[in-house]
């Protein structure tokens, strides 16, 4: 499978950068979705891709603690203004589509993204 | 609670209300139900409030209802317009709620393409 | 629901269908104790002893009744999933009492989201119906009610589009001064 970073994968499936001037080529080779903090916090390993529809500050928190690739937001959700100020901060990419989750996922599993703990 | 604020906002909006002529004729209802709430009902009354305070429009009502039933549809407004029969949008969202104001509520022109029910 | 501002828009609902002319909304963290309540009562027609014990089965609610409906039961989740708990009183001709407990900084409490949008929502769609809102964060409370409201606008009613704007802005405000917990802190990463 073809090694991919964020900002190719971003490219291909047409999704929205929505944190400005930090680094996206991180590689990313895995991911997960929930929308439950605690859930992420036990199940997430380091490098994932997060999908979820939770924008409020606390997710950058848990992208911080568990060193995720980045957290891509679904159907269409807009991070709130204090979570990209924090996000950039920390240096946590955030992506956004109008997709909803089932969907997204499908295609980042096309494209060799794997769930696989 | 800045009092001070509400006082002035009595002091201005009592100027405009005795200048005001008839009744609130036209009638908006905004499904507030747990699935109304759920899909976006609240950010669509907050732009349809906030459209109709831009346009000065006075003669407008606007209340909620429960849940209709048609959870996949919501959120869904109902449009009353005097001497005409109820239309009812659905999947509503803050941008169409600002057209539906503007072309139908303010100009009187139903916006097809986002009409879930007619009465007829 | 993603915001407890958006339960508590819900819950209301239920108050107003039954016809209630008062609804008290009261929220309190207690940081010692990592505890939210948050409780919603009214002056409605209330319900009887066999409505009350089964308005937080979807199953029940979604069949047989409009009037409550999901709303209960989401609230209950929400209020389990961190700790937490639901509890309905309620009395025929009197009203109903709701309070729900959460874990004020576990990670799965909801946000308390837009407060003053769901107020602005509730009181000037409702201009005819009496609210109190009160927040209290040790110790420290914010507060708005409609009966004061009513009494400095005199003629102008509730529904106005200033007043919207008016409530949201009030809240937002009032409840940055005290120091309300928008959501759980994780504070140590966030530094």
């Amino acid at each position: 499978m073809e090694k991919m970073n964020l900002k190719e994968l971003a490219e291909r499936m047409g999704l929205e950068l929505k944190t400005q001037n930090i680094p996206i080529e991180g590689e990313v080779k895995t991911g997960y979705a929930s929308d439950l903090l605690s859930d992420v916090l036990a199940n997430s390993i380091e490098g994932d891709l997060w999908v979820t529809r939770q924008t409020h500050l606390n997710i950058v928190a848990i992208a911080v603690m568990r060193d995720l690739a980045g957290i891509l937001l679904v159907n269409g959700a807009q991070p709130d203004p204090d979570t990209l100020e924090k996000a950039v901060e920390k240096m946590v990419p955030i992506f956004r589509t109008p997709l909803p989750t089932f969907e997204v996922v499908g295609r980042l599993y096309q494209l060799g993204i794997s769930g696989e703990r | 609670m800045n009092i001070e604020e509400l006082k002035k906002i009595r002091e201005k909006m009592q100027k405009e209300i005795d200048l005001r002529s008839g009744e609130k004729a036209i009638k908006v209802v905004i499904g507030m139900g747990t699935c109304g709430i759920a899909a976006g009902a609240r950010p669509v009354m907050a732009a349809i409030k906030d459209e109709l305070s831009r346009k000065n429009a006075e003669s407008v009502t606007v209340t909620q209802s429960g849940c209709a039933g048609f959870c996949e549809q919501e959120p869904l407004i109902d449009v009353f317009l005097p001497g005409e029969k109820k239309v009812t949008y659905g999947k509503v969202n803050p941008d169409k709620a600002r057209r539906i104001v503007q072309e139908h509520i303010l100009g009187g022109k139903v916006v097809n393409e986002f009409v879930f029910a007619q009465e007829k | 629901m993603l915001e407890l501002s958006l339960h508590i828009l819900d819950i209301v609902q239920n108050s107003l269908a039954a016809q209630a002319s008062q609804v008290e909304i009261r929220i309190r963290e207690d940081l010692g104790k990592d505890l939210l309540t948050l409780e919603v009562e009214d002056n409605g027609r209330g319900m009887s002893p066999e409505l009350t014990r089964r308005v937080t089965d979807p199953f029940y609610t979604s069949r047989t009744t409009r009037e409550v409906g999901l709303g209960l039961s989401l609230l209950k989740l929400a209020a389990e999933r961190c700790g937490g708990r639901l509890e309905v009183r309620s009395q025929e001709g009197k009203g109903t009492k709701i309070s729900a407990t959460f874990g004020l900084d576990h990670f799965d409490r909801a946000p308390l989201g837009d407060m003053g949008e769901t107020l602005a929502v509730l009181i000037c769609g409702n201009p005819g119906v009496n609210f109190l809102y009160e927040h209290g964060v040790d110790g420290q409370t914010y507060r708005l009610a409609t009966r004061e409201m009513r009494e400095i606008l005199g003629p102008v009613s509730l529904d106005e589009p200033s007043v919207h704007d008016f409530i949201r802005q009030d809240v937002q405000q009032g409840l940055k001064k005290i120091k309300a917990a928008s959501f759980p802190k994780i504070m140590e990463v966030l530094r």
